[in-house]
Order: C-alpha cells, then structure tokens, then sequence
C-alpha cells in the first residue's frame, strides 16, 4: 500500500511517499514562500523521481492541524482534490503527533511546539505506552503557561517543533535538566510521519477522512 | 512629521517620500474618511517600494499583494466584523513576513500589533494633512 503524505502546517511544506511503513521518499522545502506555489510541483516531481503515477496511491494523507491557517487549507485541500478524483481514500493525522513520533521510541514525554506568534504556541504532549497517549491535548496557549503546567509534571520532556530553539533559554529555565531538546536540524516538519501513521490508522482502525484542526488560538487576553 | 498636500499628486509624492523609508516587517495604519487619500497614499508606497501591480482599493477583496522585492500588502478591514474573520484571512501570516503590510481601517487589528506607523489624512477642500506617528 502506498500513501502520500503531505505537511504543510508550518513554515516548511513538505510531501512523503510511504510505502507499508517503508519511506520511498519525500521531499521537504523551508522556505518562506506559499505553499500553494510549492505543494503540488513537489508532489509532482517526488512521484516523477519514484516512478509512480498519481493514480498509484492508495491512501492519500495531510496534517489536519494545528498550524498555519493557509498552509492547513492548502495541503488538505491538496489531499481531497486528489482522494476525491480517484476515488481513494483520504485521512488527517494531528500535526503535533505527527511532530512527536519519531521521540516515541523514548520512554520519556514529547512536547511538540508549534510557533503561533506573539509568545503563544500550540502544543500537546504525548507519551509511549501501548498506543500513543496524549497526556495533554492539543491547544494554543502563551509558552509561559505550557512550560510551567510541564514543570508540575517533573518529569524529562523531550521538545521539538519550529518555535523551541526561540525559547529554549525559558524552558532550561524552567526544567533544568528535564528538559531534552531535539536537534535543530530535525526541527522542521517532515511529511514521513504523517504518512506512517495514516497508513497505521487507515490499516490498523480502519479510519478515514479528513477536516481540518486549526486549534483555535487566542488573538487578545493572553498573558 | 506633518505634510500638506494639495492634490492627489501630491499625496502620491508624500506616499513615496514615506515608503523609502520602509523595511522589511513594518506595518502602516491608515486613517481617514472615505475619499481622503488613502489609497492615493498607498500608490506612493507602492513606487517607492517599486512593485509589480499599482494599488486599487481593497475594500473588496480585503487584501491586496502587489509583489515586488518587498512584497506590499494592502488590506481594508472596512468589511471585517470580529477577530474571527481577521483569523479566516491569515492576519498573522502577513503582519510577521518579509513583506510591508499598509493597513486601511485598522481599529480591528490594532490590538495585535506591536510596533506600527500611524498615518492620518485629514482633509478640508482640496487641501489634505497627512500626520505620520510611529506607535509607543
């Protein structure tokens, strides 16, 4: 079974080909301009580059959220545009969770963080049991007040996202030797996971579809 | 810094003269009756920045992306009612760019932003003031 995976949740657009937990490929590109003018050419040329045809996906698949409004909007338009037209399935996998996957194997919690400006970002915080549990769900708040409900926890968390180097000082700050932060270089969004877990899903419960999370987040009264 | 203007050419120049002096990230708010000058304005901004479309009034479409090598956008939030709809144009997404955002009827938005110029166009006549204040 093959997936197309697409990420456009943050400032990095990024597409995966999933082939039965296997990654074919993926292409993902950090620039600052729309997603809409980048997406679907690199779509195009990922499948060229593989040797496959549109129609030689199974599953079709896109971060439903949170993150940019647009970038929501483009890529998950992107996924139904193709599920639709081919009459395939389509499913959204949380960003966040998506963001979290690869530190799961850790025993420790995984906080991902998403820039949402103005001091706040979207987080939530996952950890490995027999499913991935969410300890806390997804939501928009000032970084202040997510750090501190992780201090209470006194455990190690493992931090990644597009916003954690801006505020790694404040988080050390904070947790002190908790706190474990996920190279630089592997804090821009990947594709590959959404993949990888929308085949799981699409495979293991039988889930389908796609609306977007956007996570509403607070424009004034924030601390 | 206070300019008097007495035709619409004039606010073009006043526009230009201001908008060299622009960077990256800046935000400018517009204030002014209908029929002021604000647009007019913003078409000097445009020159100055030297982009790839002149600015017409985005009453309509609520914002406008003239390009160029600092992208220029032109909003008009005239239309909007609530946060909610500054959140269904992607606000942010514009105000922390690389681009220059000129903002027509800001009052919805002012409570968002952090460091803003102010341009007010008053006029009487054929005569037009334009009062130019950065915030704080």
């Amino acid at each position: 079974m093959k997936t197309l995976a697409l990420d456009t949740a943050t400032a990095a657009a990024s597409v995966a080909v999933v082939e039965d937990g296997k990654m074919l490929g993926v292409m993902t590109l950090n620039l600052k301009k729309p997603h809409s003018q980048k997406i679907m050419v690199a779509a195009q040329k990922l499948l060229e580059q593989l040797e496959l045809k549109v129609s030689d996906i199974d599953l079709f698949a896109a971060a439903h959220g949170p993150g940019s409004f647009t970038g929501l909007r483009v890529g998950i338009a992107a996924v139904k545009g193709f599920a639709d037209s081919l009459n395939k399935p389509a499913i959204g996998v949380s960003t966040l969770e998506a963001m979290a996957y690869p530190y799961l194997m850790y025993k420790d919690l995984v906080c991902p963080l998403i820039d949402a400006r103005r001091d706040q970002a979207y987080y939530a915080v996952y950890k490995k049991g027999t499913q991935t549990e969410e300890i806390f769900k997804a939501d928009c708040q000032n970084i202040k007040n997510i750090i501190c409900q992780l201090a209470v926890l006194n455990k190690k968390v493992i931090f990644t996202g597009d916003c954690v180097y801006t505020h790694k000082d404040y988080i050390v700050s904070q947790l002190g030797e908790n706190a474990v932060f996920a190279d630089e270089l592997y804090c821009v969004n990947s594709a590959v996971a959404v993949g990888y877990i929308a085949e799981k899903r699409y495979l293991y419960k039988k889930e389908s579809g796609i609306s977007p999370d956007y996570v509403l987040k607070a424009y004034t009264g924030n601390d | 810094m206070e300019m008097l203007c007495k035709s619409a050419e004039d606010t073009v120049l006043s526009g230009f003269e201001f908008g060299k002096k622009l960077k990256k990230g800046d935000v400018v708010c517009l204030i002014g009756d209908l029929g002021a000058g604000k647009t007019t304005f913003t078409k000097g901004i445009a020159k100055a920045l030297n982009t790839k479309y002149e600015p017409v009034s985005p009453t309509f479409s609520i914002v406008h992306d003239y390009g160029g090598d600092i992208p220029l956008y032109h909003f008009d939030l005239y239309r909007l009612t609530n946060e909610n709809d500054l959140m269904s144009i992607d606000f942010d997404s514009y105000i922390f760019s690389d681009g220059i955002c000129v903002i027509e009827w800001p009052d919805l938005a002012l409570d968002l932003l952090e460091n803003y110029y102010t341009v007010e166009i008053k006029y009487s006549g054929n005569m037009r003031t334009i009062n130019i204040k950065e915030s704080e």
